[in-house]
């Protein structure tokens, strides 16, 4: 057996330097005794004061043992049943039976810890009813596994090798585990572990509630209860705000655990607290059957909703509005012209808003306002997009977007002039109307194409449809050569341009119908229609008053396209100009298509499985490092999002009203969808002055609360000096004020004390307040944390067996010494040296009373 | 042993030594001339001077009188604590090791001394019962036992230990319970603990708060807070800061009584990052909140080495930015050096980097064993919880493929959708730590996306220093899973363990401590003692109505070893004077 000496006070023994002392004083001695005598004397007085003096440096002497110490800890806490503690007294007996140990204790716990005689007076206690007095002192309505671990730490008999076997369900209500764990294991203490099962009653309570970290007053949110059950059945689950029920359901549960999801709404800012409630039929606990949790809500979300054609605004109004966004709905004019009058929004709508309708301050601000955290959705329409003078192509606003205005197949337009050159047309307004053929064809791209036909009771191609590029003067000479003459027969020329455009390689086909008389009767509505399905759209042109205006309009209708009545035929070269530019710019295809989703995970709260067709949409690219989320099976984005700076933006390609989105209004998951889509973009405001409230680990009724104060100005320094007070109201009580102390740079800290039993609200004041007013935390306590009947949680049992170096159900052979395992046995010396001292000095002067050798 | 039984031993000791004492000693039978034997007699015919008439009695009590030093030493008896004798049963004593503990008394000790004594007073009067010592750092430190000698050993070597568990410890089934505090740190406390204060106000000046934070905004890289307190009457304090030894401040502060001052000091890049501030003041009861320490992590820029054919986007990423120092080389002319982090650009040695490093899309011939299976399109899936996924935004991140690899040292901390590694970290503890991005900027949008600055700047922080460096608190502390050794300021190594998901140990000294992490990564942070509560000596949470411990002397020494020393050398004097028969 390996012993060694540790001294408390070596440096008593440098006394020792004194002892030879002893011998050199008995050279000049006077007494007569014998030589041997004198020596002898020396001798003892020299071990006495070497006995004093070793004394004095206080010896400890520690020899190796493998003497065992084992204390079993037994959670009779009232969520464990009685066969359960029946079972850990069983195993107990099983244990000592088995490693016989020279040391073995039973400690008790629950909210406190007590030590217990043997595993009878266990099984006694299992048969104690759980409301009776309890003889041994367990307060039992509570779980602290750290009061636990430390009450079986300081059971552990000094000097023998530490054993802990800990039996319990693993949910703790009170103390701080972790922290007991990290002083087990710093120590070398191993603890096993014995799971032991909850108390079976047939319970059914509420286990959890989690809610979005973020919710914003009157918007609708998900709130998810979980509900604990320990059988089969039906459940009716209700939340609550206050008195005011937020929402219920009913719900079909299973043993274990359910996850109930309640939709509910908040009216107005502030701090909530939620109450979830469950009732089962036959439930033999209603003490559990709550559960309350705090949240903080924020205000709506801000959405200024720019609509180019404010009529048909209600539709996403409307939506968005009821999802809980405070909706603005604003003309193009009123767009705000400065970031600041962008500020009060977190997101802006520009929905089917022409480029020419922005106000060159407003699209000037935008930039500024996203890169600062804003939220932009551009939406389509018929007034968006192109290359052209009216469209945003090369905007600021295409910059800050997810795709560009341009188109991606072009050459992309086969337009087709329809003139009449009937009599009527004679004089200025045929020369006018040849003058305008042919200043559209100038302002035509060269990879675009035209053609021109003229008609009277017959028609003619005076340019097949050809490209423009270096046909154009060839195009220019031939309009020019148009001559008059005939009636009007329109039909026939129109169903010509038809066929000439069915099967023609271009993305936007139009035709441009021009007349100043009137026709027979034909199947024009079924012409143009079917002129509609092959993508192509007709305007027309009604020049003056004898032109069959019902008949163009009609058609302009019919062809989705737009219709002039031209009193003045001086205006024809401007409108066949526009028509020739915005044929070739608007980039929006109309026809019905089902968009397609291309990153399904990315507005995970919507059913995009069922997304409804779009009867048209804006052709756009996509930046190469945008997200695409919808598009088209063609390869268009329809839905893509993007960052910059602080914000993001969005494009939604089709359109938000009853044209395109004709049936996504009647969707029921068109408010859920563009609700998502606003979430995804909307601003995220960063408080200047941050609260953060740390509960502690709840001792006896007590916690402690760590508060933090994190206070920076707008552009993220440090805001120092600061003296802020956070006001602490516990429960119902007075609210008290509470000054935080600066720490570091822009961060300020405070504790308080509470009562673990009750509300704990913290709210800002003081000079950091100003910029974040009305900011609360609340703690909610949960009294009846013990009776929520969770089975054992086995994965944390299983942490504290591996953190501490423990056994996951030890058989004995876990429990048993490893070869190496041997702890240190001290014994302190000096008690003995001190006695032998007074014996020496007994002998010292017996031998200088009795004369030897002689 | 009983008292009556001490008494008695004390008594027989006595006794005995006096009897033995009294004893007659033969006299040596020698012959010698009558002459002599009547010249002898004439000569004590002589008047007896002092001395020699009390001699005897003086020896007698001095040989009684080491008999009880002796039998003093053995029983170690000690005065009961306060009037009446501790409770029966098992007694908790409790000592407040909070380091305003060793603030100086007006009697020349601390109050630490004090409560030593006090502990030693309430030990030697437990009659016999288990004795359990325990301190509010520590926790158990020593029993329950009933070996006294144990508890005094413990107690000699136990100092104070900074703030320790906010709770008290607790000692399971013990019938009393003692706290032995000065009240500087309010505890919550069970009403039948019984609180035995050593306060003594005294008027300090201590350093309260000190710490350093990077600057996010503004024109400096850093920002020092530091917070002065004087707890006692006007004086003036001598504040020094300096900055890796070189001396950046010195003033004479004129403080009055009670006043804190506050003040903050940009701190410009490059110079030592240890920071250190120091006050003098002539009333000044506690030293060891006198200097305080800070950290600044971003004095020095990491140093990156950056490898690859076609680093263009690294150069932009690291263009301007002041907090990595970055080299390009290419893979042909790349050897392992002493940079902090090596990032290889789409290429990869064949054996493990000697430094920590961050990979992008590493290809299939390095060490790293990449898959044949590749997937397209990947959409990034978990939110992630690992310190290099903090904050970035896969929101905006586009893949077009991604590689997946074999190493079994790789744990993924990001996957796609279909479960496809998109950014691993190695779980190899001993080793350089490893990052690797299973796509590049050829496979994805990386390049333009903030995802890119967010992932990297995470990942060179991750690599380069297992921990950040602002100052901690005494006491248990949390730290990455990763850390390996941790070193206080001493340069002892500070024991730690292994909880699920971090690694834990106690700080116990104020001062710089260097975390190591597997692989080599280190880092440097500081712990203080900046808290008013220490500071202010002049305030206390114990009651009055609790009980004050008797001003002990300076000493925390039991009297029954002064016995000892008494009883050596009243011993050791004694032989000389009996040799000489100078006593008897």
């Amino acid at each position: 057996m390996m012993s060694t000496i540790t001294w408390t006070a070596p440096a008593a023994l440098w006394l020792l330097a004194l002892v030879p002392v002893v011998f050199l004083a008995h050279r000049l001695a006077r007494t007569n005794f014998n030589a041997r005598q004198g020596l002898l004397q020396a001798s003892l007085r020299s071990l006495l004061l070497a006995a004093l003096v070793v004394a004095l440096a206080r010896p400890i002497l520690s020899t190796r043992s493998s003497r065992q110490s084992i204390v079993y800890v037994v959670d009779v806490s009232h969520s464990i049943g009685s066969p359960a503690i029946e079972t850990a007294a069983r195993r107990i007996d099983e244990l000592n039976a088995a490693l016989t140990p020279s040391h073995s204790r039973i400690v008790v716990f629950g909210a406190n810890a007590r030590p217990l005689e043997s595993t009878a007076a266990l099984r006694q206690l299992a048969q104690l009813d759980p409301g009776a007095e309890d003889p041994t002192h367990v307060d039992r309505r509570a779980t602290d596994l750290e009061a636990a671990l430390d009450g079986a730490r300081a059971e552990l008999a000094p000097d023998h090798i530490p054993r802990i076997v800990l039996f319990s369900d693993g949910r703790p209500t009170a103390g701080d585990t972790r922290a007991a764990m990290a002083r087990l294991a710093l120590e070398r203490i191993p603890v096993s572990i014995e799971p032991l099962a909850v108390r079976s009653l047939g319970d059914t309570w509420v286990a959890a509630i989690d809610a979005p970290e973020v919710i914003h007053a009157t918007a609708s949110f998900p709130v998810t209860v979980t509900i604990g059950s320990q059988r089969d059945g039906t459940a009716q689950v209700e939340l609550r705000a206050g008195a005011k029920v937020l929402s219920q359901k009913t719900a079909t549960i299973g043993k274990g655990v359910t996850a109930v999801v309640l939709d509910a709404t908040i009216d107005a800012p502030g701090d909530v607290l939620l109450e979830a409630a469950v009732v089962v039929q036959g439930d033999p606990l209603a003490a559990n059957d709550r559960l309350r949790r705090a949240a903080w809500v924020d205000s709506p979300v801000r959405v200024l909703y720019v609509e180019g054609a404010p009529a048909s605004a209600r539709y996403l109004s409307g939506a968005l509005t009821g999802a809980g966004f405070d909706v603005t709905v604003r003309t193009p004019a009123a767009l705000p012209a400065t970031p600041a009058g962008l500020d009060p929004f977190d997101v802006l709508i520009l929905s089917d808003v022409a480029r020419a309708a922005i106000p060159g301050g407003a699209m000037a601000a935008l930039p500024a306002w996203v890169q600062n955290g804003g939220g932009l959705l551009v939406a389509g329409g018929e007034a968006v997009f192109g290359e052209g003078e009216g469209g945003y192509r090369r905007t600021p606003l295409e910059g800050l977007t997810p795709v560009t205005f341009e188109r991606k197949d072009e050459p992309s337009l086969a337009l087709v002039l329809v003139l009449d050159r009937s009599w009527s047309m004679a004089g200025s307004a045929m020369n006018l109307c040849k003058a305008a053929a042919q200043a559209a064809v100038d302002v035509m791209a060269d990879e675009q194409s035209v053609g021109i036909l003229t008609f009277n009771d017959k028609f003619d191609w005076d340019v097949k449809v050809k490209n423009v590029g270096k046909n154009r003067d060839e195009i220019r000479e031939k309009v020019g050569a148009i001559e008059p003459g005939g009636r009007t027969l329109i039909f026939p020329a129109l169903e010509q341009a038809y066929l000439a455009l069915r099967n023609a390689k271009a993305r936007a086909k139009h035709v441009v119908l021009l007349s100043d008389g009137r026709t027979y009767p034909d199947q024009y509505e079924a012409l143009v229609k079917k002129m509609v399905e092959a993508r192509i759209t007709v305007s027309s042109v009604a020049v003056g008053p004898s032109a069959d205006q019902e008949l163009l309009r009609s058609i302009a209708e019919w062809g989705k396209g737009k219709e002039y009545m031209v009193a003045d035929p001086k205006e024809l070269p401007q409108i066949f100009v526009k028509e020739a530019k915005n044929a070739g710019t608007p980039g929006f295809e109309e026809r019905e298509l089902r968009p397609l989703v291309k990153s399904p995970s990315f507005l995970s709260s919507v059913d995009l499985a069922h997304l409804p067709p779009i009867q048209g949409f804006t052709s756009t690219v996509m930046k190469d490092s945008a997200v695409e989320v919808l598009g088209t099976p063609d390869g268009d984005p329809l839905l893509a999002f993007w960052p910059v700076g602080l914000g993001r933006t969005a494009v939604f390609a089709s359109d938000v009203k009853n044209r395109w989105g004709a049936r996504w209004v009647e969707w029921r998951g068109y408010g859920p969808f563009f609700s998502a889509v606003v979430h995804a973009i909307e601003r995220q405001r960063a408080r200047p002055a941050g609260l953060e409230v740390t509960p502690g680990p709840i001792r006896g009724t007590t916690r402690a609360a760590a508060i933090a104060v994190e206070a920076r100005d707008g552009a993220g320094n440090y805001r120092d000096l600061l003296h802020p007070i956070v006001q602490v109201r516990s429960g119902a009580g007075a609210t008290r004020d509470v000054s935080t102390r600066q720490v570091g740079p822009g961060r300020y800290e405070a504790t308080v004390m509470a009562d673990a039993r009750e509300v704990l609200t913290v709210s800002m004041k003081g000079d950091a307040a100003d910029q974040a007013p009305g900011v609360t935390r609340t703690i909610v306590p949960d009294p009846v944390a013990e009776y929520r009947l969770a089975p054992a949680d086995e994965p944390f049992l299983k942490a504290i067996a591996t953190a501490t170096g423990g056994a996951w159900r030890p058989a004995p052979a876990a429990l048993v010494n490893a070869p190496g395992d041997r702890t240190t046995d001290r014994r302190p010396l000096w008690p003995i040296l001190f006695a032998s001292a007074l014996g020496l000095w007994f002998v010292d002067l017996l031998f200088r009373r009795i004369r030897v050798f002689e | 042993m009983a008292a009556w039984q001490a008494w008695g031993l004390l008594a027989g000791a006595t006794g005995l030594a006096a009897y033995l004492f009294l004893l007659k000693v033969r006299p040596r039978r020698i012959r010698i001339p009558s002459l002599l034997l009547w010249g002898r007699v004439l000569d004590d015919k002589r008047e007896l001077t002092l001395w020699e008439r009390i001699r005897r009695a003086v020896s007698l009590v001095i040989t009684a009188a080491i008999a009880l030093a002796l039998g003093l030493a053995f029983l170690r008896p000690a005065r009961a604590a306060g009037t009446t004798e501790t409770s029966r049963g098992r007694v908790a004593i409790v000592l407040d090791s909070s380091w305003s503990m060793l603030a100086r008394t007006r009697g020349g000790g601390t109050r630490w001394d004090r409560a030593i004594a006090d502990a030693r007073r309430l030990a030697a009067g437990s009659s016999g019962g288990e004795i359990a010592l325990a301190t509010t750092a520590d926790g158990l430190v020593e029993g329950p036992t009933n070996d006294l000698a144990l508890i005094e050993a413990a107690l000699d070597r136990l100092t104070p230990a900074g703030p320790g568990a906010a709770a008290l410890p607790r000692i399971a089934g013990a019938d009393s319970v003692y706290f032995i505090t000065d009240g500087a740190t309010a505890r919550p406390r069970d009403e039948t603990i019984l609180v035995r204060s050593v306060y003594e106000s005294a008027a300090n000046a201590g350093i309260t708060a000190f710490d350093i934070r990077p600057s996010i905004g503004g024109t400096t890289a850093g920002e020092a807070y530091l917070e002065i307190g004087n707890f006692g009457p006007a004086q003036t304090v001598h504040l020094t800061l300096d900055r890796g030894g070189v001396q950046v401040l010195d003033r004479r502060l004129d403080m009055g009584d009670g006043e804190i001052l506050r003040q903050t000091v940009g701190l410009e890049r490059g110079g030592d990052p240890s920071v250190r501030a120091r006050i003098e003041a002539p009333g000044n009861a506690l030293a060891i909140d006198d200097e305080a320490f800070a950290w600044f992590d971003r004095a020095r820029p990491v140093a990156v080495t950056v490898v690859g054919q076609q680093p263009a986007w690294l150069v932009r990423l690291f263009a301007g930015n002041h907090d990595v120092n970055a080299t390009f080389v290419s893979p042909d002319a790349y050897r392992p050096g002493k940079e902090d982090v090596v990032i290889f650009d789409r290429w990869a040695p064949k054996d493990p980097a000697e430094r920590p490093a961050l990979y992008f899309a590493p290809p299939a011939d390095s060490w790293l064993l990449a898959d044949t299976a590749v997937e397209q399109k990947p959409h990034w899936q978990t939110a992630g919880t690992h310190p290099v996924l903090r904050g970035v935004d896969p929101f905006t991140l586009t893949i077009e493929r991604a590689h997946a690899y074999k190493s079994p040292e790789l744990v993924p901390i990001a996957q796609s959708a279909a479960g496809t590694p998109l950014v691993y970290v190695n779980r190899a503890k001993d080793g350089p730590r490893a990052v690797v991005v299973t796509f590049g900027p050829a496979d994805s949008n990386l390049t333009s996306v903030p995802a890119l600055p967010v992932l990297a700047g995470n990942a060179l922080a991750w690599l380069s220093r297992p921990l950040d460096s602002t100052a901690r608190r005494a006491g248990l502390a949390s730290f990455e899973e990763s850390i390996v050794k941790l070193t206080a300021p001493g340069g002892a190594a500070v024991p730690l363990s292994r909880l699920p998901g971090e690694t834990v140990g106690v700080l116990r000294a104020p001062g710089f401590y260097v975390a190591e992490g597997g692989g080599g990564g280190r880092t440097t942070f500081a712990v203080n003692v900046s808290d008013p509560e220490v500071s202010n000596l002049a305030r206390t949470s114990a009651g009055a109505a609790e009980a004050s411990t008797p001003a002990g002397g300076p000493g925390q020494r039991p009297w029954w070893l002064y016995c000892a020393v008494a009883a050596f050398v009243a011993i050791l004097t004694e032989w000389w004077t009996w040799l000489r028969r100078i006593t008897v």
